[in-house]
């Protein structure tokens, strides 16, 4: 596969060659630290962030979208086009994650058109991470700082320069676009990101995951649940910064005769979650919604999908109200699995 | 371990040994710094667990109302718990309106207040990192010494990271107490009181709808704000009501206007300023000013401040003759 350089002072330049045909999102400063956005002058664009406050599973599941609009009993189908479009410096969790929404969204061969028409014309950059972020733990479940799932390339900051390697014939394509401004990569440049991937992987923290499923099924009734339902505040922080948090609900919108039916994201940690229509809600307290969340993600997931539906980012953990660590919380599963 | 901290542990296990609480509801080391998370002692064997330093910034009174429901689904007798609980001022003053409202019964509480010289706000911290992470944090007298995940160190005086409310909090000792811990707090408030509201009010109409759209903008309607507030324990939000629906649900301004604008009304004459909507904003919204021009009018109109005792009638659900009535329309 293809492997080049880029001169650093020319990162803004080559973000403006492939923002010509595309739209393009990446890192900006924000007063939360980074976010990802969609740029129009790349010279706001900053890679010094580690992971952007919130993840960018918006750029492909956007938080609402109208499904379709109606007029008495006439439905108008929206139309679904998506341009074409990059993501420059998404952190190797959220590619990962965004391999994650794929298996969801395709699942048991039924594909979600809304979701596909954009993830399919979208193109990801990788920034591999030198240093881990404040309550990364990715390698932990499954993942890498230097990991190459979800990304059509990835990319190393050596300091002067960003090593390229394309990942899929989509990055190969891309970078070659871009081939006037790069630089084949030499022994030194691949001795010098080799080196960088061990320093990286090396500075996590391990979290014990507890993989053991049955063990996981019996922690259900456990009094881990109440502890820490008791402090959950019941908003949703962590599932709305959560790369790979998918559920979403449906409502129509209606006005006099006229509406619209709108997706948006939904959290199960609110209690309106599985409040059904005769009034009934089978989880009535926030333990049974703390519980779902993380069984969901670490139980269920496995179970549907082979693997657990967390990929390490921390953002849960940086931006949850209550102070709740979903490390600590797997921690103690895991203590708790070995004594069952 | 400071003084506080020995005090309150001390007379928190006396209080579960000797059968005056059941529970009690402080703060407890979170696992990244700068954080802590409320904390719920049962056994005198566990007060070990709480923590009083510059971090205790949620509002506890917030996890009061769900101690005294009956469990849903129990059968047969229950009898709510005696719960104990820690209070700075505005953790006080939450629980005087709880109180009032009638949302948490005063004779099974046992309130244990501290004086309080303001809480770190911990995206303030954040601000100062730029964009990279917090690695560690050790608070040292009045200053704050971080290290960056770029380990870069930085030392930070704790004036310059104080929560916005914690900086014009007027009410730094409880005002309702069973008991106090430690001494009265001894640094007055540094910015006049309604300063921010001030500054915005002198700015023109277009001025502060661009100032809003542009916070409102950055809402993901997560919730944050509502759950953590401890007035926000309606069963159920307008926000979410279907029959009316008051607003939709996507992230378009007139929506989370509506919502944030409707939220405000609610808290009319009942904020008392703690700043917990806005340390638990994931994107770092400043609703307080929100609140805090509603707080301003009704201290201008009613010469009542929000909760600070449980005798007197607060503002908005009371009336007095000479009540300002410019408001009024003839038909």
């Amino acid at each position: 596969m293809l492997e080049m350089t880029l001169d650093k002072s020319k990162v803004q330049e080559f973000l403006r060659l492939l923002g010509q045909n595309r739209r393009l999102f990446a890192p900006v400063k924000d007063r939360m630290g980074t976010k990802f956005s969609e740029v129009a002058d790349p010279s706001l664009v900053c890679l010094d962030g580690l992971n952007t406050n919130l993840s960018l599973k918006e750029v492909v599941f956007p938080q609402w979208e109208t499904l379709y609009t109606f007029e008495e009993d006439q439905a108008n189908e929206v139309k679904l086009a998506a341009q074409e479009t990059l993501l420059f410096g998404a952190r190797p969790c959220d590619a990962r994650a965004l391999e994650l929404l794929d298996r969801v969204f395709t699942w048991e061969g039924i594909d979600d058109p809304y979701y596909l028409r954009r993830r399919e014309k979208t193109c990801v950059v990788a920034l591999a991470c030198n240093t881990p972020g404040e309550a990364c733990f990715c390698s932990s479940v499954g993942g890498s700082p230097v990991g190459e799932v979800g990304a059509d390339a990835l990319a190393f900051d050596l300091g002067k320069q960003l090593y390229l390697r394309a990942l899929t014939e989509r990055g190969e394509a891309l970078l070659k676009e871009a081939s006037t401004l790069t630089e084949k990569a030499t022994e030194e440049d691949k001795q010098a990101v080799q080196q960088a991937a061990a320093e990286a992987e090396k500075q996590l923290q391990p979290v014990p995951i507890p993989e053991d499923l049955a063990a996981l099924k019996e922690s259900f009734d456990a009094e881990i649940w109440e502890d820490l339902g008791q402090k959950c505040l019941g908003c949703g922080t962590c599932a709305y910064v959560c790369p790979t948090c998918h559920c979403f609900d449906i409502t129509d919108e209606t006005k006099k005769g006229v509406g619209r039916r709108v997706r948006s994201w939904d959290s199960c940690a609110f209690s309106l979650f599985t409040l059904h229509g005769s009034g009934h809600n089978p989880r009535t307290t926030q333990a049974a919604r703390y519980r779902q969340r993380v069984l969901h993600k670490f139980l269920y997931c496995p179970e549907n999908f082979g693997e657990a539906f967390c990929v390490g980012c921390g953002r849960c953990i940086t931006n949850c109200p209550a102070g709740l660590d979903l490390r600590a919380v797997l921690e103690r599963l895991g203590s708790l699995a070995k004594v069952t | 371990m400071n003084q506080v901290e020995e005090t309150l542990r001390q007379e928190v296990a006396k209080l579960l040994e000797d059968g005056t609480i059941d529970v009690f509801v402080g703060h407890e080391a979170a696992s990244l710094p700068l954080k802590t998370s409320p904390c719920f002692v049962r056994s005198p064997k566990e007060v070990d667990r709480l923590v009083w330093n510059r971090i205790c910034t949620s509002n506890l009174a917030t996890y009061l109302p769900q101690l005294f429901k009956r469990p849903v689904g129990l059968k047969g007798e229950w009898t709510p718990p005696k719960v104990g609980v820690v209070a700075k001022g505005c953790d006080s003053r939450s629980i005087v309106g709880l109180i009032k409202e009638k949302q948490i019964p005063r004779d099974r509480l046992f309130i244990i207040g501290v004086g309080c010289e303001g809480m770190i706000d911990r995206h303030s911290v954040g601000r100062a990192l730029g964009v990279v992470g917090l690695a560690d944090a050790k608070v040292d007298g009045n200053s704050v010494q971080v290290i960056g995940t770029d380990g870069r160190e930085k030392r930070i005086d704790i004036a310059d990271v104080l929560a916005a409310s914690c900086r014009e909090c007027q009410h730094r000792e409880a005002v309702l107490s069973n008991l106090t811990v430690g001494e009265a707090p001894s640094s007055a408030p540094e910015v006049s009181h309604y300063a921010n509201v001030a500054e915005f009010e002198s700015k023109s109409p277009q001025e502060r709808w661009e100032h809003w759209v542009g916070e409102l903008s950055r809402c993901i309607r997560c919730y944050a704000c509502r759950q953590a507030c401890p007035n926000c324990y309606c069963e159920e939000c307008f926000a979410e009501e279907t029959a009316p629906k008051w607003l939709g649900v996507t992230t378009d301004l007139s929506d989370v206007f509506v919502f944030h604008l409707g939220r405000a009304f609610h808290q009319a004459g009942r904020c008392v300023d703690c700043g917990a909507c806005v340390a638990a904003c994931p994107q770092g919204i400043d609703l307080r000013l929100l609140n805090q021009k509603i707080n301003k009018d009704v201290e201008e109109l009613f010469e009542a401040q929000v909760s600070l005792s449980l005798e007197e009638a607060e503002a908005l659900s009371s009336f007095r003759m000479e009540d300002d009535q410019s408001f009024m329309t003839e038909p």
